[in-house]
């Protein structure tokens, strides 16, 4: 049994211009069509500030998830999911159903599900806005040990896992392999390079050695990519597989640009059909030990000693600000003002990522990828302040969800009190996309309220 | 905010930064009275002194390192004719201390695919502004021997010496090949030759030369010099004498032509701005409202580095002086004189050396407060070539408010020489506070981050000869330009940015020679000449 429900509608669960009702029905159910599904798990730091993170009583989006307000009728907020033993740096709880290490996260099961039907492997796509200490604090990937499933912050390289070659800069047309002459030809061009290459191996030893194996693979790898045509069971790529992969250059402007990056990647991987499954990571939101980087955007401007005002934020020298935002906001407007700002920051790249999903269209014919995406978005705490000040109860959870998943959606519910319902929520969302887990976790049964 | 909470929201920024650089294991704050300074690390032997055993000493192994971005970019400037040409390849890496280092220049996927689209592109722009066709006009007849003479012609320019008969054929069937599939027989080429691992890579690997020795070729030799030199391809001067088989003879002369240069004027400087970490001044912030003179002083720090820097390798001064001692001051140049508060052509006595200069000294500092730690891992890792790691994972960067008055050494002492995080810190914390007389932009300063009274002595430990205590920074720096670690890790410095390796055990002979070459006071310019006219570069060992 879940919980005692109050859907506030009406009074106070109507989430910007979009009228809604209670957990909101949108057509077509998961089961229903046979199109692939895809999931996404996005994990963010630190808790939020809850007065300006949940939806007001005035039926509007609160200032740290305006920018989701546009895709008010594809997502709701889930106030009320506690962790009664997740206070404290254990966000594994959140994402594996269970209490202690050692279980597989949400996304790699999924993926290993899904695997068992497609009949090919397609990993989950794990990925973080930036690096941070590989300890468990911030991790929201497992394998089926337990063991951490290593993120990869860049996404010019996580481009390359996913497709086997850099990016192209003609986008489309490239990831379109070059059929017929041109592609024999590419492939031509790139075998007189490899050829070039196994000339040289005998010559050298040690790391030059490594190093040429290492350039002759990856070339090899390039020229797999002009193939004419796929015989093996494998993706099938959509109408919008390569869009926007022009974008994916060595420049970046920070943070944010990163995030965004890594929102195109997961876009064009669903595209192009080579990931069904993301999770990523937002580490940087007042965690410690970030280092360099340029947070331009985040929030940080102005609002902290040590900073200048204006719009250039980048924090050489100091690690971050971690110990100052997100342990003191209670006790500082401006560090709370900042922490808001943060967290409106990411649901920026949520809002982005949606946005592009939209955009696509999906390879099945049938509306776009979006629609047949659900994404689930929580965090570490729910408070950041390690389980002090009811750090342990409503922590941020929202799902988002397209037409085709049979996920309902467009409310605000309200729990009214803790309930260590997020395993029973996933279990349902995994079922929803394809999916479906006999047990995750502690959690054998899933919370069929979030279901059309 | 009152002083105090804007003193705690200081401290706690330092110490995380603190912590994230120096691999803390221990709870921050637990202080261990007990602790004793730990051994050296084992890393600090191989600053011993060199020990070239010639019987014993192997040849450097036959080595492919690949070309950087800007030199791959120059290249196909130089091959096709094409102006500006610039490359979505990755900028180049830093790796141990320099950038560009040969471990880090690699192609993955991502290298891999910018290769082959630039050279795509670049390719197709120099068939259409005639660039290349230009000097081949029969190609338009198809006719054999043209494109068999385009081939080698180009092919031989591409990868820095002659075709070999197998590659010959190879890229005449390519360019055919290209042809008849799309009717782009050149561009097909130009392509393939362009991303070649035989333009992409300098390499170095010699060819038996029948009494023992593995010689590089002359080509081989000519593509290393210039590169390193101008970070081009060899110019017309050295191909000829690479062609004509002179260049071994020629070696002195030709080295000596290309340190002439302007390009090696550009890049002999990087060698101090990299080991200094000087580039980061470009970008470095400061607080606007703590130091809103940084602004308007920064392009005249970069001057008065640019102006030391370059004026030391032009008098051949570019040495431990130019780190420790000089007190030349930047002439013409009233905002900095006042600065400084320095009149005429010396600073104060206390500005000693690039390490004292406002440039130096606002790199390795945070926005509004200095950082001690950071100051002194440069001295320790760059300097003396100290082995000091980064922070494990794990490692726990809680740290406690500081008590009333405390001062920032006390409390950076405090919070970091307990438990496992004294093995680095003692090492570095002394170093550090000794520039604390020097506030984050580099001015004089009577007082440290927190408002306390100034304490700058300290001890040097865990060296090989530079232990000790000293009273202040001058006798840091006088204890540092008198150490022959020093002296040994400047000329292995030299060796990496020349060669763009760590060296080996195996390689004391050759960092031998480069020391004392460099002289008593190490000389960089004349230790990096060393290293390019040392037999252990100009041959190599048989690969297995």
């Amino acid at each position: 049994m879940t919980t005692r429900r109050n859907l506030l509608r009406g009074a106070s669960a109507v989430l910007g211009a979009a009228a809604l009702g209670p957990l909101r029905s949108q057509g077509l159910q998961a089961d229903s069509d046979t199109a692939a599904k895809r999931f996404i798990f996005i994990g963010s730091a630190s808790g939020c500030v809850p007065n300006r993170f949940w939806p007001m009583g005035d039926r509007t989006f609160n200032y740290s998830t305006a920018p989701l307000e546009r895709h008010s009728e594809n997502v709701s907020f889930l106030r009320g999911v506690s962790m009664t033993n997740g206070g404290d740096h254990k966000p594994y709880v959140m994402v594996t159903g269970q209490r202690e290490p050692g279980g597989a996260s949400i996304d790699q099961l999924i993926a290993e599900r899904m695997r068992s039907s497609l009949g090919y492997d397609q990993p989950s796509l794990v990925l973080c806005g930036k690096s941070k200490n590989q300890n468990l604090r911030g991790w929201f990937s497992f394998g089926r040990d337990g063991e951490r499933v290593l993120p990869q912050s860049s996404p010019l390289d996580a481009f390359s896992t996913v497709f086997g070659r850099g990016p192209m800069a003609d986008g489309g047309a490239a990831a379109t392999p070059a059929r017929g002459g041109r592609a024999a030809l590419n492939r031509a061009i790139l075998g007189t390079v490899t050829s070039d290459i196994e000339s040289l191996t005998t010559r050298v030893a040690g790391s030059s050695a490594d190093r040429l194996a290492e350039h002759g693979d990856a070339v090899a790898r390039l020229a797999a990519s002009f193939e004419d045509g796929e015989s093996a069971p494998g993706p099938v790529e959509g109408a919008g597989c390569g869009t926007g992969e022009e974008g994916f250059t060595t420049a970046s402007s920070g943070y944010l640009d990163d995030c965004r990056r890594h929102m195109d990647l997961i876009a064009l991987s669903f595209a192009c059909d080579r990931r069904r499954v993301a999770n990523f990571m937002m580490t940087p939101l007042g965690h410690d030990n970030m280092g360099r980087g340029n947070y331009r955007g985040m929030g940080y401007e102005g609002a902290l000693p040590g900073l200048s005002s204006g719009d250039q934020v980048s924090m050489d020298g100091p690690g971050d600000l971690h110990q100052v935002v997100a342990h003191a906001w209670h006790s500082n407007s401006s560090y709370a003002e900042t922490f808001a700002r943060m967290h409106r920051a990411e649901a920026a790249v949520i809002a982005y990522l949606i946005d592009r999903l939209k955009a696509i269209p999906d390879a099945s014919g049938e509306g776009t990828v979006f629609d047949h995406t659900v994404l689930y978005w929580t965090n570490e705490h729910a408070d950041p302040n390690h389980g002090v000040n009811a750090g342990r109860s409503d922590f941020p959870t929202m799902v988002a969800a397209g037409r085709c998943t049979g996920v309902r959606v467009g409310s605000y519910v309200d729990l009214d009190g803790g309930n260590e319902v997020h395993g029973a929520i996933l279990l349902a969302l995994a079922q929803q996309v394809g999916a479906p887990l006999d047990r995750f976790g502690t959690f054998r049964s899933p919370w069929r309220e979030i279901l059309v | 905010m009152d002083p105090m909470s804007r003193c705690s929201m200081i401290l706690r920024v330092t110490l995380i930064a603190l912590a994230a650089l120096t691999g803390c294991t221990g709870a921050i704050g637990n202080v261990d009275e007990s602790t004793e300074l730990p051994d050296p690390p084992p890393d600090l032997r191989a600053d011993r002194p060199f020990q070239c055993q010639p019987d014993e000493e192997e040849y450097g192994e036959a080595r492919l390192w690949r070309l950087g971005k800007r030199q791959w970019e120059v290249t196909v400037e130089r091959l096709l004719g094409l102006t500006d040409v610039q490359s979505r390849l990755p900028e180049d890496p830093v790796g141990d201390v320099f950038r560009g280092e040969e471990e880090i220049l690699r192609v993955r996927d991502v290298e891999a695919g910018f290769l082959f689209r630039d050279a795509q592109r670049f390719a197709s722009s120099a068939i259409s502004e005639g660039s290349v066709l230009a000097d081949y006009p029969c190609l338009g007849d198809a006719d054999a021997t043209c494109i068999g003479t385009f081939v080698r012609s180009f092919g031989r320019r591409a990868f820095r010496r002659p075709l070999t008969t197998e590659e010959h054929g190879r890229y005449v069937e390519l360019f055919a090949l290209g042809e008849r599939a799309m009717g782009e027989g050149p561009e097909t080429v130009l392509t393939a030759m362009i991303q070649s691992p035989h333009l992409v890579y300098i390499a170095e690997l010699g060819e038996p030369s029948g009494d023992g020795t593995t010689p590089l070729t002359s080509y081989e030799l000519a593509s290393a010099l210039s590169y390193f030199f101008t970070d081009a391809p060899p110019d017309e001067t050295l191909w000829e004498s690479a062609s004509s088989g002179a260049l071994n003879a020629d070696l002195s002369a030709q080295v000596a032509r290309l340190m002439a240069t302007d390009e090696w004027r550009g890049k002999r400087t990087r060698f101090v701005e990299e080991l200094l970490h000087l580039d980061a001044l470009s970008h470095v912030e400061k607080s606007d409202g703590a130091f809103p003179e940084f602004g308007e002083l920064r392009d005249s720090f970069q001057s008065e580095l640019d102006y030391l820097i370059d004026r030391g390798f032009q008098r051949g001064e570019a040495d431990l002086d130019l780190l420790f001692q000089t007190r030349d001051a930047m002439p013409e140049d009233d905002a900095l004189a006042a600065f400084y508060g320095s009149e005429g052509e010396q600073l104060p006595p206390h500005r000693r050396g690039l390490l004292t200069r406002a440039g130096f000294l606002s790199v390795h500092a945070g926005r509004e407060i200095t950082s001690p730690v950071t100051r002194g891992h440069l001295i320790r890792t760059n300097i003396l070539c100290d082995a000091i790691g980064s922070p494990p994972p794990g490692a726990n960067t809680t740290v406690p408010d500081p008590e009333p008055d405390q001062s920032q050494r006390d409390t950076i002492d405090r919070a970091t020489l307990g438990g496992s995080c004294a093995g680095c810190h003692v090492r570095m914390n002394d170093v550090g506070f000794a520039f604390g007389a020097f506030d984050p932009i580099g001015q004089d300063r009577d007082v440290d981050d927190f408002g306390v009274d100034l304490d700058l002595s300290g001890s040097v430990n865990g060296t090989e000869d530079a232990d000790g205590g000293f009273v202040d920074l001058n006798e840091l720096l006088a204890r540092l330009a008198n150490s022959q670690q020093v002296a040994r890790c400047m000329t292995t410095q030299a060796f990496r940015f020349a060669s763009g390796r760590t060296p080996t055990a195996q390689q004391q002979c050759v960092l031998e020679s480069m020391q004392i070459a460099g002289g008593a006071r190490m000389n960089f310019e004349d230790a990096i000449r060393a290293y390019f006219l040392s037999p252990r570069f100009l041959e190599r060992k048989v690969t297995p």
